[in-house]
C-alpha cells in the first residue's frame, strides 16, 4: 500500500462503527452462522483493547 | 497485530484482524496504517517518511498522523456495529463455507432430512480459501453438518490461519477431543461457536440424550484452553421457556450467547414453530438484558433492534451486501435457507471461481436477492407465505404491529 504522490491529509472517511449494541447477524439455516454477539466475548474485547492501546501509544508518541 | 486493506468504491477498507473491526479511510490513511501494523514502522518513522515524500514540515506530518490515529482508535471500540457491513461492498467481507454435510446428531429442528455424507475435498476447500483471501475476504465461517466430521478440519484451519483469515467454527461440541482442543489452541483468530438449544433437559430432548453433558464438558475445556468460545441458541416453541436460564448458564461460563429463530423446513417441524408475539417478547427482553444488565447477548434481528432503538434502518442480515455462502458443491449461495427451502434450481446457482467477486456483484440470483426485501428475512417470508417478498411473521412489519399494540396496552394500564 503506497502513499499517494501528492500530499493528502489522512482521514477516516467511513466510520466503521456506531455506538449501537447490535451486529449484523446471520441466522443461517437453523443452528449457526455468523454470530451476532461476537464483539462481546472477552477475547475480542481484549484484542480490541490491545489494538486501541497500540494506536493510542502511537498517537501520543507524536505529541510528546 | 496485522491489518488487511482493500479498495472499496469510495474508500479503502481496513480490517483490523485481531480486533475484527473495520474502518473506511482514504489512501493516505490506508498507507499509514499499513506501515504501522504490517511493516512494523513507528509513528515517528512514518511521520518522517510522509514528511519527505510530500515535502511537508515534520511537525505537520506528526500532527496529521497523530490526529488520524486518534480517529482510527475510536473505530476500534467494540461496543458498536460495523456500518460498512451494511453497505454494498465490492466483495464480501465474510464468507461461510459448507465443508461437510455429515453430522453425528439428528436434532429435531435440523433442516436436513437426508443426512448424506459428503465432504468438500480438501484441495477444493484450500483453493476456495486462497481465492477468498486474494480478493480481500477477511472472515471465514466453517459450517456443516458437523465440522469435526470433516476429515481434514485441522489442515483446513491451518490454511485459514496461514491466509490470515479470522475464523468461526460452528460445532455441536460433541466430537472435540482433548487432542483436538490442544490443536485448536494453536490456531490464531479462531472463535468456536457452539450450538446449544437450552439447558440440559431441553437440549437433550432436541439433540439426544447425553448431548448437553458432552457439549458442556467440551465448552469448559475450550475455555480452560483459552480458546474464544460462544454459543448459539435457536429459539423454538420447545426451548422458549428456558432462554433466561440459558443466558445465566453462559454468564456463569463468561461466554456470549447468540439467539436466532427456528425456521421450519420439514413437515414434522410444525410443532417447533414459535409464536411470533412470544418471539418479540423474548427479543425485547434480550435487548434489555444486553443494554441494562450488560449480559453478553447477540441477536440476529438487526432490523428490529435498530427500529426499537430508534437508529437508522438496518437490513435483517448481511447476505449479498457483505456476505457470501459457498455450499458443499462449490456453488455461490445468496442465503442458505432459501437454497434449503428449494427456492433455487440446482443449476441456477453460479459456481465459485477466481471471478467470484464479479459474479457476486452481477449474477442475477444475487441481483434479484438485493432487489427483494432486505429489511426482512426472505427465507422466512418464503417458508411462511410462499413468496420471498411476502409476509415474514418475525420480521419488521410484524414487529411494528406487535409493538404498536404492546405500547397501547401499556398506556391503557
Amino acid at each position: 500500500m503506497e502513499l499517494p504522490k501528492e500530499h493528502e491529509q489522512p482521514k477516516v472517511i467511513k466510520p466503521g462503527s456506531t455506538p449501537e449494541p447490535i451486529e449484523a447477524g446471520c441466522c443461517l439455516r437453523s443452528c449457526g452462522g455468523k454470530p451476532g454477539g461476537m464483539q462481546s466475548g472477552k477475547h475480542l474485547q481484549n484484542r480490541c483493547a490491545e489494538t486501541m492501546a497500540f494506536l493510542g501509544q502511537a498517537s501520543s508518541s507524536l505529541m510528546s | 497485530m496485522k491489518i488487511k486493506i482493500r479498495q472499496e468504491k469510495d474508500c479503502f477498507l481496513v480490517y483490523l484482524l485481531d480486533a475484527r473491526r473495520i474502518v473506511g479511510v482514504n489512501q493516505a490513511g490506508a498507507a499509514i496504517l499499513d506501515m504501522l501494523f504490517n511493516r512494523d514502522m513507528t509513528a515517528e518513522e512514518i511521520s518522517q517518511t510522509t514528511s519527505q515524500k510530500w515535502d511537508i514540515p515534520i511537525e505537520q506530518a506528526r500532527q496529521e498522523i497523530g490526529d488520524f490515529l486518534e480517529q482510527t482508535n475510536v473505530e476500534v471500540d467494540p461496543n458498536g456495529f460495523n456500518v460498512l457491513e451494511e453497505e454494498q461492498l465490492v466483495a464480501p467481507l465474510g464468507a461461510e463455507l459448507e465443508i461437510t454435510t455429515d453430522c453425528n446428531l439428528r436434532c429435531l429442528h435440523c433442516y436436513d432430512e437426508v443426512h448424506d455424507v459428503r465432504h468438500m475435498p480438501l484441495e477444493i476447500a484450500n483453493r476456495i480459501i486462497g481465492i477468498l483471501d486474494d480478493n480481500g475476504v477477511c472472515e471465514i465461517s466453517l459450517i456443516g453438518g458437523e465440522p469435526f466430521r470433516y476429515p481434514w478440519i485441522m489442515e483446513l484451519l491451518e490454511t485459514c490461519q496461514n491466509r490470515d483469515m479470522t475464523i468461526n467454527l460452528v460445532s455441536n461440541a460433541t466430537l472435540i477431543t482433548d487432542e483436538i482442543i490442544a490443536k485448536l489452541a494453536t490456531i490464531k483468530r479462531l472463535v468456536m461457536v457452539i450450538s446449544l438449544d437450552g439447558t440440559q433437559e431441553i437440549h437433550d430432548y432436541i439433540r439426544g440424550k447425553g448431548v448437553f453433558q458432552k457439549a458442556d464438558a467440551t465448552i469448559r475445556k475450550l475455555i480452560a484452553a483459552n480458546i474464544a468460545c460462544e454459543t448459539i441458541f435457536t429459539l423454538n416453541s420447545v426451548n422458549a421457556s428456558v432462554y433466561r436460564e440459558f443466558i445465566e448458564y453462559c454468564e456463569g461460563l463468561g461466554i456470549p450467547c447468540n439467539f436466532s429463530i427456528f425456521k421450519p423446513f420439514r413437515e414434522d417441524h410444525k410443532d417447533l414453530i414459535i409464536d411470533p408475539d412470544k418471539f418479540f417478547e423474548i427479543l425485547i427482553d434480550l435487548m434489555n438484558m444486553r443494554i441494562k444488565k450488560k449480559y453478553k447477548v447477540g441477536m440476529a434481528s438487526a432490523a428490529i433492534v435498530a427500529e426499537l432503538l430508534g437508529f437508522p434502518p438496518r437490513n435483517e442480515c448481511r447476505a449479498t451486501k457483505s456476505g457470501l455462502v459457498i455450499n458443499i458443491d462449490g456453488h455461490m449461495v445468496t442465503c442458505p435457507s432459501l437454497e434449503t427451502a428449494g427456492f433455487y434450481q440446482p443449476d441456477q446457482l453460479p459456481v465459485f471461481d477466481e471471478n467470484f467477486t464479479r459474479t457476486w456483484q452481477e449474477h442475477e440470483v444475487f441481483e434479484n436477492f438485493r432487489h427483494s426485501n432486505l429489511r426482512e428475512c426472505q427465507a422466512r417470508a418464503l417458508l411462511f407465505s410462499g413468496d420471498v417478498n411476502g409476509y415474514d411473521p418475525y420480521g419488521l412489519t410484524a414487529f411494528i404491529k406487535y409493538w404498536g399494540t404492546r405500547k397501547a396496552e401499556v398506556q391503557t394500564i
